[in-house]
């Protein structure tokens, strides 16, 4: 098996279409072209090789080792199932190569972040219950201090008949007490 | 035939793929699916008669996982910033990315579509923080990627400012 064979399906295995950047501008593919690439620029991927390529010019121009990448780019196969490819422009020993490859990981990349991203959402939306909940539960707390400011009054006023509306008022001090615990463990 | 790229640039889950699905194929999926990467669509639009073509390039959003990576601007004639109207802090990562695009682009048309006005009862941006911004100078857009309210006219102004500049 000779080398450059063994180089062909290497890079087929892995997905990887190299071509080299003639003088001329023009690129010689290296190896047999998948599937996946010759449809790429069916659904309008083109601006963004075309965007790709002039930087990759300038990287080539004053490279001569190194790599420039293209980050990555969704598309659709015929099926118009979405992939993601990436395009790299290497320089080797004053050589420029342009590379294509899918990208191992992408969806798993996207399960990452798509769960990171959903917990902060639902982390918002429960701050802003919680904010609300703790509001109420501030409102609830004025109102019944007014009350029980009232019925103390009202006790110190008519002494003789006031055992029940007394009785009342430390129902509704145990009560606030309460809920002034129940809202700091809701803060805490 | 006019040919013009727009980014679409904002903070993640602020409605930029489903602003994109709206205006280009009329759609509207409520299930949210992070972009990774950029993708790319076209729609052409008829300003005072002539085509443009506008070439618009979807950008994942920023957050704390991933910053933008401005390669992806070069060679952009205006920019479609989006913030999430119940969401404040997409505002400030709007601002933000509208100043590092003016750092690597220069000054360029851009409007701000702020989305999910069918969502308004849970807005945390109230409309004097538009007037704000509208004083600064933006040209501001309430948007609705679900209902299609506002977006085609949020298009149609970005079309327009790069029409105007050519």
């Amino acid at each position: 098996m000779s080398r450059e064979f063994i180089f062909e399906d290497l890079l087929a295995a892995l997905d990887i279409v190299v071509m080299e950047r003639r003088l001329d501008g023009s690129f010689l593919p290296l190896g047999a072209l998948p599937p996946w690439f010759t449809g790429l620029g069916r659904d309008g991927t083109f601006p963004f090789l075309g965007t790709f390529l002039e930087e990759a010019a300038q990287f080539w121009a004053t490279n001569v080792h190194g790599r420039l990448s293209s980050g990555l780019c969704a598309t659709s196969d015929a099926e118009g199932r979405e992939f993601h490819f990436e395009a790299i422009a290497v320089a080797i020993a004053g050589r420029s190569l342009l590379l294509f490859e899918l990208p191992r990981g992408v969806d798993d990349l996207r399960a990452i972040l798509q769960e990171a991203r959903e917990e902060r959402l639902a982390r918002v939306g429960l701050d802003r219950v919680l904010d609300l909940r703790t509001q109420a539960m501030r409102d609830v707390r004025a109102d019944l201090r007014q009350i029980c400011g009232s019925l103390r009054d009202a006790g110190r006023q008519e002494e003789a008949a006031v055992e029940s509306p007394r009785e009342l008022a430390a129902r509704l001090d145990r009560l606030e007490a309460r809920l002034t615990d129940a809202l700091a463990g809701v803060r805490g | 035939m006019i040919s013009k790229k727009v980014c679409l640039l904002g903070g993640f889950a602020v409605g930029k793929t489903s602003l994109v699905a709206r205006f280009v194929h009329g759609v509207f999926s409520e299930k949210y699916l992070t972009t990774i990467g950029v993708k790319i669509d076209k729609r052409s639009m008829t300003v005072d008669d002539d085509e443009l073509d506008l070439v618009i390039w979807d950008i994942y959003g920023e957050d704390d996982y991933q910053r933008v990576r401005m390669s992806y601007l070069r060679g952009a004639s205006g920019l479609l910033l989006v913030a999430d109207g119940t969401r404040r802090d997409t505002l400030e990562v709007a601002r933000a990315l509208r100043l590092t695009a003016r750092d690597h682009l220069g000054t360029i048309p851009s409007v701000l579509l702020v989305n999910k006005v069918d969502l308004r009862a849970a807005w945390e941006i109230g409309p004097e923080d538009l007037d704000v911004l509208r004083e600064q100078g933006w040209r501001v857009f309430e948007t609705s990627a679900k209902t299609g309210d506002g977006v085609e006219g949020a298009f149609a102004a970005l079309a327009r400012l790069l029409h105007e500049a050519r």
